[in-house]
């Protein structure tokens, strides 16, 4: 590989590393992360969207209710602060509690407002018992990272939305829906791309031009009304959340087209280069040729696209569901909590439901981060 | 290269035809058609319409006919009398209604793309030059923000704080009593007023994919042996940045020409239907929706035209910009 | 000007007629009352009135080039004299207002196309017979005892915005060349069976150029309120013919010129006044700019207009209406918030934009009027009776299943989580406003009771559970369906909440969120589970009846039922004797021309409705608003929410005006 021809470039000098003697050794891929941990963005990406994963993964323990649970009385309920010290009676009390809300209606504007009532003193806990769920589909439990002492009474830390249901409860769950669904997809098209593209690329002549037309074919395909129609089409007894699967996974097979062109450019521009004609003259197979000689060398801009496109079918995900195309209540996700943000109202009245975008921003930034922590330290010539 | 160009035209006919064949079809995707938008929308008004009724209707439109026998009717008069046919709803020849909205549909594209370069050019520069430092990530993050920012949702914050903070005029591209004045230099100033929310929105987004391709492809460059030969020969470091290393970086923004030129007749959809833009993504939005067939038609047509020239411009100046692709295309 | 009045002519028949007559003074004084106080006794001495003239100044002065006749021959000999709703206005001011575009034409048309030969009075709530029905373009109208002669007297002198003479001429060509041509009718969908009783339409009279009398074979009862609520029937014969294939054996050039497919495209565009600038009408305003051509349609008024205030003077007040095309309703919002529209009553004014509206009102210079909803409910969820799986069938019919599931609702929390605490708990019955409103109908098994619920399902046959709790079919399979919506409102919220209701007590429902037009696809192939649909009929229950009982495709709950009734028994499927003894009574409905024959008929069929339970409504709506600016002037208090009465047009908009 060109990485060990040039060993001396290998890692600029503040980066930590193993002793000399390790890195002559070291693999590709290890010497990419001792390089990725220099990039302190990527790394905070990298941490963020763990952090991420693992909320999807524990979502029914983390969250202090379930998404069906709500309060008619708490309807667009600003976030409680919790307070370690009640001081309203007469003696100072201690643990962690949250006031309730007093809520009232204006009967001509129908004007909500909320009065902290003092005297409701909601205990908070952590492992508090509540709603009952199944804990990674394996131990079924009713214990909750927190929440309020009593499941029955009301705890919105970061608000409530036009149901009085708890934000952060759906914020957690719908973590899990709006981090994973697109992978599949995201991952199909990655492959389709990569694999077609380099043939295209490297094989060149008739193969070229006919893949070529096939992407242009596919690029000019309208997606929107492909979704419409698609929605339609799909068994009826799916559920929301497999329509939605069974549509990414589909225009996946369309969307391989952008990476598709980049990676036969570079092959193109590759295929002239002195290390392909060399390693092709030594007699390697056309196989080896590309994936031990060629592809590696773009490796990095194969990450950064892999990286900007999950973050982008985050995004996909909201703006379907603005279109009413992508996935609708009752599934949770971020997309279809921003939904009800995105109205005057909310933003006059209840503009903590803005926060899931707050959820959907930091982890795009997350991915790109680390994209771009990836594709700094997979670079070759460094 | 000519010779290139001309074979690259002529596979553009079977492609677009194939294309022009395949839209039509998914335009039909959806369930129902014309009719039944309009039946409902009847139907809405209290009017009771039943099924006889409901195949006359098709019958009047013409959708009762076989599907190939549509699509015939249709791409025959498009390619022999330049006709694109009636929008049903509108119940205006669809090539007029499109008119009206490409110019505006036009001036937003390319004051959006201006917008990015003109942010991601430098942003990327700095990032790639003095990478790891304070200001690479700070100028990273920002650039991101605005792709991590969901479109819609900075276009309906940004409007609302134009709304309550500077009690400006929202939506649509002009105010009312410059909508259907003739052009002056005030309703020039009016149109550049309403036009810097789309344009931010817009932007921000492709601002950061090229911030990001305009890094990533410089440090490519700047760490390849000739650079760093350029450099041991004791030429400047702004000389050696814009002789070749940034030309070959550059390459993207010239890919985004192919990406362009469609845009400048679909426009962006999501972003143009909150802010009330007239211009020809709403159109199609709502082409789509109510199955107005022949509109959404022209309109996908059109852009796939356009999406497959845009394709060869920018193929053609890839080549001429890296004589290597101009070799692989023999 | 000599003071006009309805009634000049020598009744026919006596009561009939004064009942026209005294409809349409009627009419105007429960207009003015309806403002709740303000109007001026003496208002026709109003130094307004005086200081404005007979007409619009801008008119006056084309009268002084020679460019318009004057404003007495413009009127004609009886101009309809509009009591204003507050006070005698001034001229001039354009109506700010908006709409979402083409496919909401409705917004325009209910705002200021509303002039058929007779008309609701504006404080319509539905009453059967002819008592809230006045003559408007017709200066006074007959029927004869036993309702099969219709005869309608036209304004002498009455002209076309053209300045064309208004003729008896016109209204023959538009029911004769419209509604009883052979193709315009079905492909523009216009509604023939208004003008037919017992499946035979009416052959039209010419008497003289001023009369025309529509005559029955059998006894028609529902004449005048279709007459009242349709009103395609009024087209200008000497603009329109041309496009007539009947009229015009060279119309295939025009349609060539026009781009259009057929005659029938041609005239179907040329008919219709939103999209077509160039048709003469008779409203108070013409359009200007039609819809599609600007990012706004603008009307202008026509100075031909046949209606005078009190004082004389001719109406419109106002000089044009001007609707601006917003497609998205939370920029149609911003524009409220603003203080763009003057009145505007459409698309913005949900219950969740209330606050804010409420808070903006004061710098932006508008206020408040209510809408009185004429829905019956908000949303009723239809089983489909006649499901073609048999198991769901059988299930969905079972009446204990329906009233298991309506006691398992919690409507007062529907009330409180999704409807803004507005409406109150009610099924699919007459509102309280309307005379046939009937407690027991509105509140039975709204009650919310789990354990109840549980002893009607159980009763029902269903009591065998399965391991995750769900009741069994008559199959063994757990009872599951999908209730599908098109999400017009807040469907999905109210769905998902009721979808919990049911879980707990049992049963499956899963809401599907889909597209219009999918939807209207599969409940004409009677392809759904059940769908859930805001319910009509709750003012205008006896020309709106299929939320009672199945008598058109509307009636979601039975299309197969439907289809055999409006299909004579050729199609479909035959009803239940129940259902059977409604059609009949309903048929009776169309041709008793009494009043009181009537209510009792469709109270019976009500009756029925309420025992056959056929669907379960949710929560009747609470008021709703519009906003007019403070400016803005004589718009009513509350103006009744209906399309079958073209509110606002009801109003008459013609005596809106504008004072700062």
């Amino acid at each position: 590989m060109t990485t060990t021809l040039l060993p001396e470039d290998a890692a600029p000098a503040p980066e930590p590393g193993p002793a000399p003697a390790d890195r002559d050794r070291a693999s590709q891929w290890r010497l990419v992360w001792w390089r990725f941990r220099g990039h302190k963005l990527a790394m905070a990406g990298l941490v963020v969207l763990s952090g991420f994963y693992l909320v999807a993964l524990l979502a029914s323990f983390l969250a202090p209710h379930s998404t069906s649970w709500f309060d008619e009385d708490y309807i667009y309920a600003p976030p409680q602060l919790p307070k370690l010290v009640d001081t309203s009676g007469d003696d100072w009390n201690w643990g962690l509690f949250v006031n309730g809300y007093t809520m009232e209606q204006d009967p001509e504007t129908l004007e909500l407002t909320h009065t902290t009532d003092p005297d409701t003193r909601i205990e908070l806990g952590f492992f508090v018992r509540g709603e009952s769920y199944s804990l990674l589909g394996l131990v079924d439990t009713n214990v909750h990272l927190f929440g309020p002492k009593d499941p029955d009474q009301p705890v919105y830390l970061l608000g409530a939305d036009h149901r009085g249901r708890d934000l952060l409860s759906l914020i957690i769950h719908g973590t899990r829906v709006s981090m994973t669904i697109g992978l599949v997809g995201v991952l199909l098209a990655f492959v389709l791309g990569v694999v077609l593209g380099g043939i295209s690329g490297y094989v060149g002549g008739k193969t070229d031009g006919l893949i070529q037309r096939v992407v242009e074919f596919f690029m000019s395909l309208p997606t929107l009304p492909l979704w419409l129609g698609l929605a339609a089409a799909l068994p009826r007894d799916w559920g929301p959340l497999q329509r939605y699967f069974a549509i990414t996974v589909i225009l996946a097979i369309i969307a391989w087209t952008d990476l598709a062109r980049v990676v036969r450019g570079r092959f193109l521009s590759l295929r002239t280069e002195q290390f392909v004609t060399a390693a092709r003259l030594d007699g390697s197979t056309r196989r080896r040729v590309i994936f031990r000689h060629m592809l590696p060398s773009f490796t990095s801009h194969l990450v950064a696209s892999l990286t900007l496109s999950i973050p982008a079918m985050i995004l996909a995900e909201t703006s379907l569901s603005f279109l009413g195309l992508g996935l609708q209540s009752p599934v949770i996700s971020w997309g279809v909590l921003l939904e009800q943000a995105q109205n005057f109202r909310a933003m006059a009245d209840a503009p903590w439901l803005l926060l899931p975008g707050a959820a959907v921003v930091l982890a795009v930034l997350s991915f790109n981060f680390v994209g771009d922590g990836l594709r700094d330290a997979a670079d070759p010539y460094r | 290269m000519l010779g290139f160009v001309a074979r690259r035209l002529g596979l553009m006919v079977p492609t677009l035809f194939a294309i022009s064949l395949v839209s039509f079809a998914i335009i039909q995707l959806p369930p129902g058609d014309y009719a039944t938008t309009l039946v409902s929308q009847l139907e809405d008004n209290g009017q009771t319409v039943d099924t006889a009724q409901l195949e006359a209707i098709r019958e009047r439109y013409g959708l009762d006919q076989p599907i190939v026998v549509q699509y015939w009717t249709w791409i025959s008069n498009i390619v022999l009398h330049g006709d694109f046919g009636q929008s049903f709803q509108w119940n205006q020849p669809v090539a007029e209604l499109l008119s009206s909205r490409l110019p505006l549909t036009i001036v937003l594209t390319l004051s959006t793309v201006l917008f990015t370069w003109i942010v991601a050019f430098p942003i990327g520069l700095y990032s790639a030059v003095r990478q790891y430092s304070w200001g690479d990530y700070v100028a990273t993050t920002v650039g991101f923000l605005g792709l991590a920012i969901p479109n819609f949702l900075l276009a309906l914050g940004l409007m609302y704080i134009a709304l309550t903070v500077f009690d400006a005029d929202v939506g649509g591209l002009f105010s009312a009593e410059y909508e259907e004045a003739p052009w002056s230099l005030a309703r020039f100033a009016d149109l550049l007023g309403h036009l810097w929310i789309p344009v931010i929105v817009l932007g921000t987004a492709g601002t950061a994919g090229l911030i990001r391709i305009l890094r990533a492809n410089l440090l490519d460059e700047l760490h390849k042996p000739y650079v760093v030969a350029a450099r041991s020969r004791g030429l400047s470091e702004t000389r050696i940045l814009f002789k070749y290393p940034l030309r070959v970086a550059v390459s993207p923004f010239l890919s985004t020409i192919g990406w362009v030129l469609p845009l400048l007749v679909s426009g962006e959809i999501v972003v143009s239907q909150v802010l009330s833009l007239p211009t020809t993504g709403p159109l199609l939005l709502r082409a789509l929706r109510s199955q107005d067939m022949y509109l959404a038609g022209a309109i996908i047509l059109l852009v796939s035209v356009l999406t497959v020239v845009g394709t060869l411009l920018s193929d053609i100046l890839l080549a001429r910009m890296d004589p290597r692709v101009r070799l692989g295309m023999r | 000007m000599n003071r006009p009045t309805t009634s000049r002519r020598p009744p026919v028949i006596g009561r009939r007629m004064f009942l026209a007559g005294a409809g349409a003074v009627a009419g105007s004084v429960v207009l003015a009352a309806c403002s709740g106080g303000g109007s001026g006794s003496g208002s026709d001495d109003t130094p307004a009135s005086a200081a404005k003239g007979k007409e619009a100044p801008q008119l006056a002065d084309l009268v002084e080039q020679g460019q318009l006749p004057p404003v007495e021959e413009r009127l004609p000999a009886e101009p309809l004299v509009v009591e204003p709703n507050d006070r005698i206005g001034q001229y001039g001011g354009i109506w700010q207002s908006a709409f979402n575009g083409p496919g909401d034409q409705t917004g325009i048309a209910l705002s200021t196309m509303y002039e058929g030969l007779v008309r609701w009075v504006p404080d319509w709530t539905g009453a059967p017979g002819d008592e809230e029905i006045i003559a408007n373009v017709a200066s006074s109208y007959e029927v004869d005892a036993d309702g099969t002669e219709y005869t309608f007297h036209l304004r002498e002198g009455m002209k076309w915005s053209d300045g064309e003479p208004f003729t008896a001429d016109d209204i023959a060509f538009g029911y004769q060349d419209i509604v009883l041509n052979a193709e315009l009718p079905a492909k523009m969908a216009i509604d023939k069976n208004a003008y037919s009783s017992g499946g035979v339409p009416a052959t039209l009279r010419v008497d003289d150029p001023l009369t025309v009398t529509f005559v029955f074979e059998q006894p028609n009862g529902l004449f005048l309120p279709a007459l009242a609520e349709a009103v395609t029937l009024i087209v200008p014969k000497h603009y329109l013919q041309q496009f007539h294939a009947a009229h015009n054996p060279d119309v295939a050039a025009l349609v060539a010129a026009e781009g259009q497919d057929s005659w029938v495209s041609l005239f179907a565009l040329k008919v219709d006044p939103t999209m077509n600038a160039d048709i003469p009408v008779i409203f108070p305003w013409k359009t200007k700019t039609p819809v599609g051509a600007g990012t706004r349609v603008e009307l202008e008024r026509n100075p031909y207009y046949w209606k005078v205030d009190p004082g004389g003077s001719q109406l419109p007040y106002l000089d044009g209406v001007s609707f601006q095309v917003i497609e998205d309703n939370e920029v149609m919002l911003a524009g409220a918030l603003q203080g763009d529209f003057d009145m505007h009553w459409r698309n913005f004014n949900t219950p969740t934009n209330k606050p804010l509206l409420a808070d903006a009102r004061e710098d932006a210079g508008f206020d408040f009027f209510e809408l009185t909803p004429s829905q019956a409910n908000r949303m009723s969820i239809m089983l489909n009776l006649t499901h073609q799986n048999p198991v769901l069938r059988e299930v969905f019919a079972n009446k204990d299943f329906r009233i298991g599931l309506s006691h398992a609702i919690d409507r007062q929390q529907l009330i409180d989580t999704v409807f803004q605490r507005q409406g109150t708990p009610s099924q699919v019955a007459p509102r309280e406003e309307s005379p046939f409103y009937d407690e027991e109908m509105t509140t039975q098994y709204t009650e919310y009771d789990v354990d109840l619920a549980n002893q009607h399902l159980d009763a029902a046959g269903f009591s065998q559970r399965d391991d995750a709790g769900l009741r069994l079919g008559p199959d063994g399979q757990p009872i599951r369906f999908l209730v599908s919506h098109a999400g017009v409102t807040n469907e999905a919220d109210v769905l998902d909440l009721i979808s919990g209701y049911w879980a707990e007590v049992g049963i499956d429902m899963r809401p599907e969120g889909i597209e219009r037009t999918l939807l209207e696809e599969r409940r004409k192939a009677n392809q759904h589970d059940a769908i859930a649909w805001p319910a009509g009929g709750g003012v205008d229950v006896i020309v709106n009846p299929h939320w009672y009982l199945p008598a058109s495709n509307r009636s979601d709950y039975a299309q197969l039922w439907a289809q055999w009734f409006t299909s004579g028994g050729a199609e479909g499927e035959a009803p239940p004797a129940e259902v059977q003894q409604q059609y009949e009574l309903y048929r009776e409905l169309q041709q008793t021309p009494a009043a009181d024959q009537q209510e009792q008929l469709m109270k019976e069929i009500l009756r029925l409705a309420a025992e056959q339970f056929f669907h379960i409504g949710t929560v009747a709506a609470g008021p709703g608003y519009g906003i007019v600016k403070n400016s803005f002037h004589n718009v009513p208090a509350a103006v009744t929410d209906s399309f079958r009465a073209k509110s606002p047009a009801l109003t008459n908009p013609e005596q809106y005006f504008t004072q700062a």
